[in-house]
């Protein structure tokens, strides 16, 4: 007997860590109707991960949102002493090309394998996705995979009589985002110049919903309803989320995100004015020490950081227009020192990995801790 | 006795036969150099999408690199047996540059170079919409159609420059877009003219002014150093030039849109005049005929006098003589403005705002 109660300890143990570090096991039926084979990915312009390993990709060719089911769902300990220079130039190198024939267009970890995945575009239009595997990389299969697929469909006429056959329409997808069982897309279209924003619930149905936007921008006295999206993140502001929007020039606004339905205009509020002649590239969040702070990569200024707090504590709306070129009014935030970010994601609760340009040119991919940050 | 010394004897021989077998095997070995033989380039599509390859290595010690430099191995999958293989890498090897086989990484052991296509005529740029020589001050947008799909990598910007002849000053007047507006297959860009700086008071309107300035002209660039998605560079430097315009305020009127039947070929063709240029795309797909029934008339759209007019000819005789033209309230003039709202306006209160309607219909008879 006394051999037996350890025997068993140590099988319960051996259970434990398993359980602990092997696969979730998940009975969602999130992939229920996934099918396998080629989805036919045209480009990936966004990636984001929602639940289970499961990857969002943003096809602006093919007017389409894609969920892959990565099956990357081992838990893991992030590698946080990532620091890879040349970055590009590993990444063409492993694509068999030079740096000037490929795109990083997007990079996003896996929350819970922790795995750092690229998507790329080579120069002959062929979109890859990569995983990052010490220094090097692993391809992810685009033509073999567990996928579903929805497209993004046009506003249609009123009138049902009146729909036609209609060219296939190009969305430039400008950031995608999961939330909440639902994929949230913003983006552009080449035809008809307007910013449309849509939720789509996933598992993915037929049913989508697009809103068009109007933000109250700090400079002039009238709605702008045109400008398009760059970034967004999800901010609860008193129990409601909002939609917490960077547009070109800088303003970032809120919109109460289900307020953001079909064929209603939605009036956003203005809450900072982080300066002209800036484009908003990336924006996270993370917490530290009890506070939530946001994050927001910029085309021409230097990360910045800004305090839940402070949005939250804003209740105003920018109307006056900023007189002074570059000045910046609204919520407060912090420049860190980090210029030329060009994407973002949390590696895990307490580190940032990044991909910086610096002033040699060179593209280096780095993690930083959020303490630093 | 003898049996016993035979039987020495003949272990003796065997022992030196073992030996003998061992050293042979050993000057074989040593012999038996390893190698890797290029055999061919694998196209498909005319794309270089493998290498063909023998070697009498085990393959799982051979890697493909960039040139001689480079230490990240090419992605990609090696398949086949009996000393042939095939290695395929996930993007097609480039034109023009030398990868090499590497034994564990370091060793050269074969190289080869993806030749170069010989330039067929290089790439084409087909059109530039708006194809009118003098544009309004509030131009929206410009379309550049190829006539093969476009390279997929740098920004499109970095191809065209646009020079204010009359100042003497380069400008730059596009909206820069990190995803690009490109059709699917690749041959059609949108540019939009930056809209910040269109609509009347926004920061970058007062900043920096609208993006074209009536009474000016301008030379537009288009750089031969664009690729197409094969590599080929575009066949010459393509210049447009155009002449600025006053401001379009007016949406477009259907009401004031002329409509006429033309015989060409015996064939009745109904040809519509907007009295203006129009966006060349949207003309094309948000105009449809119907008949008395009902039903859509098929047949073929092409734009005239510089994109003013839509010429329609119907794929079948004309069935009845009551026809009906129906425009989406999308469609736009080169100024943005659409059937219902001018683009430099105020959504929320318009006073001047025609009731939005998803469909404008011009009846007409054939005669």
């Amino acid at each position: 007997m006394k051999k037996i109660v350890p025997a068993f300890a140590l099988i319960a143990m051996v259970l434990l860590t398993l359980s602990a570090t092997t696969a979730i096991e998940s009975d969602s039926n999130l992939t229920e109707n996934f099918v396998t084979g080629n989805p036919g990915i045209a480009s990936i312009n966004h990636i984001s991960f929602g639940p289970e390993g499961i990857l969002f990709l943003g096809d602006s060719k093919s007017a389409a949102i894609y969920a892959l089911n990565t099956k990357d769902v081992k838990t893991a300990a992030p590698a946080t002493e990532i620091n890879i220079n040349g970055f590009d130039k590993k990444v063409a190198s492993a694509l068999g090309t030079t740096v000037e024939n490929i795109k990083i267009t997007d990079m996003a970890v896996n929350p819970i394998s922790r795995n750092v995945y690229f998507s790329v575009q080579a120069a002959d239009g062929t979109p890859v996705l990569l995983k990052l595997k010490g220094e090097g990389f692993e391809n992810i299969s685009l033509k073999d995979v567990s996928y579903s697929k929805i497209e993004l469909t046009d506003p249609i006429p009123a009138d049902a009589k009146d729909k036609w056959e209609r060219p296939l329409r190009t969305w430039a997808i400008s950031d995608l985002k999961f939330h909440d069982g639902q994929v949230l897309v913003s983006g552009l279209s080449n035809k008809e110049f307007g910013s449309t924003f849509r939720k789509i619930p996933f598992p993915f149905k037929d049913g989508q919903e697009y809103a068009s936007l109007e933000i109250w921008h700090a400079a002039h006295g009238e709605y702008e309803t045109h400008a398009p999206i760059k970034t967004f993140d999800v901010i609860k502001l008193d129990g409601v989320d909002h939609l917490m929007a960077s547009y070109t020039c800088t303003p970032l606004v809120l919109f109460p995100l289900d307020e953001l339905k079909e064929g209603k205009h939605t009036k956003g509020r203005t809450v900072a004015e982080l300066g002209a002649g800036n484009s908003p590239l990336d924006m996270i969040s993370y917490e530290r020490e009890g506070s939530t702070y946001f994050l927001m990569s910029n085309s021409n200024r230097p990360v910045m950081r800004i305090k839940y707090d402070d949005i939250a504590d804003f209740k105003e709306s920018l109307t006056d227009p900023v007189p002074v070129f570059a000045e910046t009014e609204g919520v407060p935030y912090d420049n860190l020192p980090f210029p030329y970010v060009l994407q973002m994601d949390n590696l895990d609760a307490t580190h940032v990995i990044y991909l910086q340009r610096q002033s040699d040119g060179d593209l280096r991919l780095r993690v930083r801790t959020t303490e630093w940050m | 006795m003898d049996v016993v010394c035979a039987h020495n004897t003949f272990k003796k021989i065997k022992k030196i036969k073992w030996y003998l077998i061992f050293f042979c095997s050993i000057l074989l070995a040593g012999c038996h150099e390893e190698s890797v033989t290029i055999e061919q380039v694998d196209y498909e599509s005319e794309r270089p999408v493998g290498i063909t390859f023998s070697t009498n290595m085990d393959i799982e010690k051979l890697r493909v690199f960039v040139g001689e430099e480079s230490q990240t191995s090419v992605i990609g999958v090696i398949v086949g047996d009996k000393g042939k293989h095939h290695f395929a890498p996930v993007v097609p090897f480039t034109e023009g540059l030398t990868y090499t086989f590497r034994k564990n990484n370091t060793e050269v052991m074969a190289s080869f170079t993806i030749p170069k296509r010989e330039n067929t005529g290089g790439a084409e740029l087909i059109a530039i919409h708006p194809k009118v020589d003098t544009v309004p001050e509030n131009l929206l947008k410009m379309y550049f159609e190829f006539a093969q799909p476009m390279q997929e990598v740098q920004n499109a910007l970095d191809f065209i420059s646009v020079v204010n002849e009359t100042d003497g000053i380069e400008i730059k007047p596009f909206l820069r877009l990190e995803s690009e507006l490109w059709n699917k297959e690749r041959t059609v860009l949108t540019l939009w003219l930056d809209p910040g700086r269109i609509k009347t008071d926004l920061i970058p309107n007062k900043e920096k002014g609208l993006p074209l300035t009536a009474g000016k002209r301008y030379t537009m660039a288009i750089d031969s150093s664009w690729k197409s998605i094969q590599g080929t560079p575009l066949l010459k430097k393509y210049t447009k030039k155009f002449y600025v315009g006053p401001r379009d305020d007016t949406m477009p009127k259907t009401k004031e849109w002329q409509l006429c039947m033309q015989i060409e070929d015996s064939v009745k063709i109904l040809l519509m005049d907007f009295g203006e240029p129009m966006d060349a795309f949207l003309a094309k797909e948000t105009i449809r005929v119907y008949n008395t029934g009902d039903r859509q008339i098929q047949g073929k759209f092409n734009l005239l006098e510089n994109e003013s007019v839509l010429r329609f000819v119907p794929d079948e005789e004309w069935s009845t003589p009551k026809i009906e033209v129906r425009i989406e309230s999308r469609l736009e003039d080169l100024a943005g403005n659409n059937l219902n709202r001018l683009f430099d306006t105020e959504v929320k209160k318009d006073p001047n705002q025609r009731t939005p309607k998803a469909v404008f219909r011009i009846p007409f008879e054939v005669r």
